[in-house]
Formats: C-alpha cells, structure tokens, sequence
C-alpha cells in the first residue's frame, strides 16, 4: 500500500523587500524557501496512517523543483516518509499548479499509488488548484480542506469531514483511491527528529525529468503568465485629537478633501 | 592582531584555534560564522567574512539580524545599497559609526526616518536629522531618549501634533520647554506634560483642579508630585485618577489606606504594591474581589495566619497566590502540594525551597504544569528529571533547560530534543558537555548552530581536537 503526498517549496516574503527588475516577482534575495506549511500536515496525516498500518504502508514524497527544493523534500523524507521525488527542468520555472498537476498525473501512473494526499493550498500563492486538478487529470474522486480523515489501508473508501463556510462542516464518505487536500489543523505535524534528519541525507531521492515521465515543454506549458506584481498604496489613517468640536471640525475637512469639495 | 596568547585564552591554543577555525570555514555556514565572528582574531576574522558575506541573500539576513556583531554591521554599512541601508538603520544592533556612514549619503525619507528612531543614534545624527524637512524623520528625533535638551526644545515650536507628544514625553525636556508647549499643544499634550517629572510647579498647581478628568489622571501618575497634592488625588472622585495614584512609585506605604475605596480597581492595585500597613493587608486578604485577594495572596509580609486563611480559599488562583508567596511556611506548601488544583500543586512545585515532603507528593502528577515546575526544581530527584526529558509535550521536556542541577542523560536527551527551540536553548546550559555542543554545529536549525557556535568560540577550546 502506498500514499503519494506530493509537497512544495514555498517562498515566504522579508518585511522589507524590492521587486525583480522585471516587476513580475520579488527579487529572489528578500525570499526565504521552505516547505509549505500545509504540507507538514498532509505529511503527517500520510506518517499516522503508516504507523497505524504497521510495515504494509509506503509514504512517497514528491517535489517539483530545482535543486534547492531538495531541503523541503528532505524535510518531510526526516519526518518520516521512506523515499522522495523529484521532477525537474528549466522550462518549469514558471509553472502553475495545472502544469505540476500533469506532472504529478505522470507520477502517479508511475508510482500507482493507493492515496494521494496534497495540501489544501500553498501559503505563497494560494491557488488551491494543484489536487483538484491532479484529481480531474486522474479521474479520481477528490475532497478539498479536509480536516478529519478515518481511512485504513487497503479500503474501498475513506470517511471524511470537510471545512465549509459559516463554521459548518460536512460529512462524507469517499471511494478509494482519490486525491485529498488537507486542511491545517487536521493533526499536530512532528518535529523531525536529528536521527531522522540524519538519515534523511540517506534516503533514495529520485530525480526525474519531464523525458523520464514521457512529457515534453509544450505539456507542462502554463495556462497564465504574471504581468506584474505590486505592493498597491496603503490608506493612512490619522489620529484626530481636540475637542469634540476640533475633532468634528476635523472630520469635516477629511470628508471635503475626499470628496474633493 | 592577535597574540597567540590571546588566542589560546578565547580558543584554547592555537593548534585547537587553527583546528576549529578550519572545521568553521570548511562548514562554510553563514551561522556557524556568525557564531564565531565576535570571539575571533582579525584575521580569522576576515576569513569568516567571506563565509558570512558570501551572496547577498546571506548580506541582506545578516544586516537585518540583531544578533550580528556590531563591527561586521560596521563594515557592512560600507557601500551599502538602499536596501542593506534600510536593514542596517532599523537593525538595533548597528553601532554609531555606521549609522553616521549611512546618514552621508541616505536619499531614502524610510532609512532617515529609522535613523532618526534608532537606538544607537548619536548627538551628532539626531541634531542633523532633527532639521530634516520630512515630518515623520522628526517625529522619530522627538521621541528618540537620546535626543539633546536643546534639540527637542527647538523641535517643540513646530506646529505638530505627534512631535509635540514626543516633546511633552521626552526626558530630555526642560521645564521651559514644557511651560512653552503648554500654551502650544492641545489637551492631550498638556496631559503628557502634568506627568512629566520637570512639569513646571505652577501648572500642577493649576491641574490640581482640572475639570477634565484626563489632565488630572495624568497628574497623578507625575513622580514629583508632593504629599499634599497626592493625598488630593487619592481623594478624586474619579476611580481612573485614584488608580493613577495608587501605581505612582512616589507614593508612600502609610499614604495608602484602602479602607473606603470603593473600586474593585484600585483595591487591585494597591494589593500588588510591595509596601503596604499591615493593616491594610489584612483588610485586603479579606477582600470581597477575588482578584485582589490574589494579588494579596502573594504579598511577602502576609502573615503566616491571613495565608493558611487565604490557603482554603475556594478560588485556585488565590491558593496558587499563597503558593507562590515567598513567606508561605513550608508546612502549608506540603499542604497545597495535595491540592486538588494542578495550577496550585505547580505552584509549590516551582519553589527550590519547598520540603521534600511536599516534592514527593508531587512526583506522581502528569499535568503539564506540574511537570514543567518539577523540571525547573533542583529538588526534583533525578528519575523524575530524566522522566521529564522523555516527555510527549516539548514545552514540559525544556523545563530541563531552567534547571541548572539537571542530570547529563537529561540535559543530552534535550541536545536531541526534535523541538527546535529546546536544542538551541539548552545550548546554555552548564551541563551540557563540549561534545554535545560541538555535535550541534550541525544541527538543522540555523539558531542552533549559532548558539553552540557562540559557545564553542567562548569557552571551549579542547573540542577542536576531535577535528
């Protein structure tokens, strides 16, 4: 039996920080990489069911990214998973999540996992897109933002409980093998331990290129490009002090200066 | 440059120093570097320099972070672009000499402003900044304490609210200053200036009968203010001036009598302050507001009869006061060891004076608050210490950290903590051996590495040998 969690690198923004030359992204020098942090959850919701399980689970991470998202895979490959990887070329550097869908697709035809577990999103972009559509290249039922997971390996299906809006929740029951995006909260991810650390430098890693998946630049071909990127101004607010009739005076102006009276 | 003698006194020998320093560079880590730097020869140093100033990622982390040596911030400032300047001015630990650097030749109104704001900033940086014609650059010289009398005298006949604030709270303000200001600002300055210690005799006399209830507030929290006019305000109708009153350090113990008061606030308040009558005491430990009895509970001249009283109180948080109560006698915290709250037992379990009857009642427990305390204790045997080390919860096993009579196997099981925070704390610990520390140069966690490389570079030279 074999869960799939695919994990990403994600870059978290400096307080200060100085858009690229190109004004499409931030320069690369006020970014610090990490693994995401929904990840550490899809990881260890994929760790406690090896565990439950025994021996008979596999955990498999997969990455796509270029040499330096090695840390983030070797990150969860310390956590726990057995083997890592990771797909790479340099017409992936401006990949959106549909692009690493077909990519992940690839990987699991050849993996032929039982599971496949992704975070709910990623905490740079945000795009929500990477399970849903790895699900729909599939055919696999897919549930988003699941936050409780009752799943034995080797079942027909899986019981779930899904975050929606308002605070409610849902209840469902999904049939097997299917893409899961895991929500926050759903467990408490581990720290890895120094010996898992350790051993995470020993674990086989492999790296993959789109020719060893059988695809070519024109599959993985973004669906957008970004045309810019910008911090917009920020309001400013003032503190309005005096007498009541100072500050209503004050009020007033305000108001005629917006209103451009 | 160094002697070799002092080399052995900061490396332990210069086979050990040139041993180390080549394990540093051959490391190649920006923290382990940084760890090293400020113990370092010059011309060791130089050599971590290109370790630590290697990409401009790794110049950017380092500009920015506090705990950087103060020389190589110094160096960095040299021909610093915007964005190292912007880092470097807000960094607190850049020193003077390159604040003065950046200041030369500094376009950005953002870099001024944090210049102007910073810690370190000298005379000579804060009087040019302070005629800066950005008002936000002088707001931040105003509220700047290292700000001269004479510049902040001048910067208070400047037609700004926010500067004028600064003014009126700045310490360097002179009575002249403060009495020019008062005809100036609005009633929000002329509050700030009633609690300013060098506020003028005549307008705290004037205060005194304020029928605006902010003015007087703040009049009384000024530390300057005689006996007459404290008693005046301890008197006010308002619970908010009382109150004021009552936190003012001037005060005296025997000018305090809670007797008639009225506010569950101000009782509040007087039962946390350290002088009280014993009188007053007493009335409090009988207070009908549970948060004052708290607070009272912890009092150090509470008699040994009001605490065992107050012991059998029906709220926790006021037997856990009696707990924590520096004069609690040892008979009563073997009797709140069995207490039936765990937020009182660890507050027994906290106290390296408790008997040991009361810590072998407590051995038992597995709330995390007691285990935390019991890790702390020095008292706590040492089955029970290592039993803490081993812990599910992270927060319980770095109690071991505060311990300093903390077993070996305990203080090596929290140098393999999978808890960050726990690695890199327990790397000040006494009882961790150099190798332990010398192992943590590879830890993951860069604030690890930087903290066993601190160490190491400090105090332990013989580790070296091993590499």
């Amino acid at each position: 039996m074999k869960i799939l969690v695919p994990v990403k690198q994600i870059a978290s923004l400096d307080d200060q920080f100085e858009m690229r030359d190109d004004g499409r992204d931030v320069d690369e020098d006020y970014l610090e990489k990490d693994l995401n942090e929904f990840d550490h959850f899809s990881v260890e919701e994929a760790l406690l069911i090896k565990e439950a399980a025994g021996d008979g689970v596999e955990v498999v991470v997969a990455i796509i990214g270029d040499d330096d998202s090695d840390d983030a895979l070797r990150t969860a490959l310390a956590k726990g998973a057995d083997r890592g990887i990771r797909v790479w070329d340099d017409s992936l550097a401006e990949a959106d999540g549909t692009s690493v869908a077909r990519i992940l697709a690839k990987v699991v035809e050849r993996e032929k996992p039982d599971m496949v577990f992704t975070g709910a999103q990623s905490s740079d972009f945000g795009s929500a897109t990477t399970g849903m559509a790895l699900a729909g290249l599939l055919g696999w039922p897919h549930a988003a933002v699941v936050s409780n997971l009752e799943y034995k390996p080797g079942a027909s299906s899986a019981k779930l409980r899904r975050e929606l809006e308002g605070g409610l929740e849902e209840i469902m029951t999904i049939r097997c093998p299917a893409v899961l995006s895991i929500q926050l909260g759903i467990n408490q991810p581990r720290y890895a331990s120094l010996r898992g650390i350790k051993q995470a430098k020993q674990k086989p890693v492999d790296e993959l290129s789109l020719d060893d998946l059988g695809l070519g630049a024109s599959d993985v071909e973004p669906a957008f490009h970004v045309r810019k990127m910008y911090a917009p101004e920020r309001g400013k607010a003032e503190l309005i002090t005096g007498s009541a009739a100072e500050q209503a005076a004050r009020l007033a102006q305000i108001i005629k200066e917006i209103r451009g009276m | 440059m160094m002697t070799a003698a002092s080399d052995n006194r900061v490396l332990g020998g210069v086979r050990d120093c040139d041993a180390l320093t080549a394990r540093v560079l051959a490391v190649g880590d920006l923290y382990v570097a940084l760890g090293f730097y400020t113990d370092a020869a010059p011309e060791i140093r130089s050599a971590l320099e290109t370790v630590i100033l290697e990409t401009r990622r790794q110049r950017l982390i380092v500009a920015a972070a506090p705990y950087a040596p103060s020389d190589l911030l110094d160096g960095l400032s040299m021909g610093a672009d915007d964005g190292l300047a912007l880092r470097l001015a807000k960094n607190p630990a850049t020193p003077a000499s390159a604040l003065r650097r950046l200041l030369r030749r500094c376009s950005d109104p953002r870099t001024r402003r944090y210049l102007a704001a910073h810690p370190n900033a000298d005379a000579m940086i804060l009087g040019e900044l302070s005629r800066d014609n950005v008002i936000e650059v002088l707001q931040a010289v105003a509220g700047n304490p290292g700000t001269s009398p004479e510049v902040i005298a001048r910067l208070a006949a400047i037609d700004d609210g926010s500067i004028q604030r600064a003014v009126a709270a700045s310490q360097a303000a002179d009575a002249a200053t403060l009495a020019r200001l008062w005809d100036l600002g609005d009633d929000w300055v002329r509050a700030d200036i009633l609690a300013h210690p060098n506020c003028p005799a005549n307008l705290l006399a004037i205060a005194a009968g304020a029928s605006d209830v902010r003015l007087r507030r703040k009049l009384a929290a000024n530390p300057m203010l005689d006996a007459e006019a404290m008693e005046h305000l301890l008197a006010d109708p308002d619970d908010g001036v009382r109150a004021a009153a009552v936190r003012n350090p001037a005060i005296l113990a025997e000018e305090i009598d809670a007797k008639n008061e009225a506010s569950a606030r101000v009782r509040r308040l007087v039962a946390r302050r350290p002088k009280l009558a014993a009188d007053v005491i007493a009335r409090l430990a009988r207070d009908p507001d549970s948060w004052v009895r708290r607070w009272i509970a912890r009092h150090p001249d509470m008699p040994a009869q009001l605490l065992m009283e107050l012991a059998t109180s029906d709220v926790p948080e006021v037997r856990r006061g009696v707990a924590r109560n520096p004069s609690c006698p040892p008979h009563l915290l073997v009797l709140l060891a069995a207490d039936r709250s765990p937020w009182v037992q660890a507050g027994v379990a906290l106290r390296d004076d408790a008997p040991a009857a009361a810590i072998s009642l407590l051995l038992g427990a597995n709330d995390r608050d007691v285990l935390g305390a019991l890790g702390r204790n020095r008292n706590t045997p040492a089955a029970t210490l290592e039993a803490i080390a081993g812990s599910d919860d992270a927060d319980v096993r770095r109690a071991i950290v505060f311990n300093p009579a903390a077993p070996q196997a305990a203080i090596a099981r929290l140098a393999g903590d999978p808890y960050p925070l726990n690695r890199a704390m327990i790397v000040g610990h006494a009882g961790l051996d150099a190798a332990a520390v010398a192992e943590l140069l590879d830890d993951p966690e860069p604030q690890v590495r930087f903290a066993a490389a601190r160490r190491l570079a400090r105090q332990q030279p013989d580790l070296a040998v091993k590499y």
